[in-house]
């Protein structure tokens, strides 16, 4: 290969190289959520958490949570009109399932529309799994980390277990 | 010379006197002032240091958030930025705002932002310092925990109300 050429090479891998990364960090800010909405609160997790969706039966086990219940309702009344039953991958031994309402859509969005929390708030909703806020289309979409609730849950139980 | 057109001392010291007043600087003290903002809640008039306010907003919807305390109803959207609203009915020892009719004062004090639900705004308005004075020791009431002073305004008794105070008390 002449110099020239060399050079011509050398420059297009380069130039490969920094579209790759440029690609790359564009791939990274954007987030695929699987919406749905408890009560009228419209919430986004990463569709990755998700292992699978089921229609919900009347049924009852260790493993099966009412949202509204592990979330934190408190007296407010929540009617389910089309539930579901979510699998979500918590990487635990026990499987971890809870009832949603009105599956709302899959969709890819861009990191940087997501808002943090305030902060006078955010300590609390840390707790619970929430994370973020999305607003999109006129309402806001909590973000939510079933891991991260699960997490908090564990830890809670754990300091309130007698020495 | 005739005794008539001689000054009497007492007319030269009157006129020294007269002298004197006239040239006298008169040293006006600009009296230290401070704008408040001026409020109603449940038909009590309060008010917050202007320095505190950086805006008033119109009402807006209101995201509720599960798990949250009820003096917060929940998350507001000011410009693509994400607020939080305190019923500060919760802290003058009233009933909770029904969201209803409302305005949203965006209160920002240190570390501290948050909006504020309030009913109205009466006036927005700059006031001598010292017409604010410290509360009647006999004030009780949960407002007791948030007041800067008291002053009276236009004829009624307007209380004065710490951001700082505030934000202190609430803890999550």
């Amino acid at each position: 290969m002449s110099l020239t050429g060399e050079i011509q090479f050398v420059r297009a891998k380069v130039a490969d190289s920094a579209y790759d990364q440029i690609e790359e960090r564009q791939e990274a800010n954007f987030l695929n959520l699987f919406l749905f909405s408890v009560g009228g609160v419209f919430f986004g997790i990463e569709a990755d958490q998700v292992a699978e969706v089921t229609a919900c039966k009347d049924e009852k086990a260790d493993d099966l949570f009412w949202f509204h219940e592990e979330m934190g309702y408190g007296g407010k009344v929540v009617e389910y009109h089309s539930p579901a039953t979510i699998t979500i991958r918590s990487g635990r031994v026990l499987p971890y399932r809870v009832i949603i309402d009105s599956m709302e859509d899959i969709a890819e969005f861009s990191c940087n529309d997501i808002r943090v929390l305030p902060p006078l708030l955010e300590p609390m909703a840390l707790r619970r799994g929430i994370w973020g806020v999305l607003p999109q289309n006129g309402r806001m979409i909590l973000l939510l980390d079933f891991k991260r609730l699960l997490r908090e849950t564990e830890v809670k139980t754990a300091d309130s277990k007698p020495e | 010379m005739e005794p008539s057109q001689e000054q009497l001392k007492s007319e030269q010291i009157l006129d020294e006197l007269k002298r004197r007043q006239r040239t006298k600087d008169v040293v006006d003290v600009e009296e230290e002032r401070v704008k408040v903002v001026i409020f109603s809640c449940v038909g009590n008039r309060y008010a917050f240091y202007g320095a505190d306010i950086r805006e008033i907003l119109p009402s807006s919807e209101i995201s509720w958030v599960p798990c949250l305390p009820e003096y917060l109803p929940g998350l507001i959207n000011v410009r693509g930025d994400i607020e939080s609203v305190i019923d500060i009915r919760h802290f003058l020892g009233e009933g909770l705002n029904d969201q209803g009719k409302f305005l949203i004062a965006m209160a920002v004090k240190g570390d501290f932002h948050s909006g504020i639900m309030i009913d109205s705004i009466e006036d927005v308005v700059d006031i001598p310092v010292n017409i604010i004075h410290a509360p009647l020791t006999t004030l009780s009431g949960a407002a007791r925990d948030l007041v800067a002073g008291e002053m009276n305004y236009a004829g009624a008794m307007v209380t004065l109300l710490d951001i700082e105070k505030l934000a202190a008390l609430i803890t999550l």
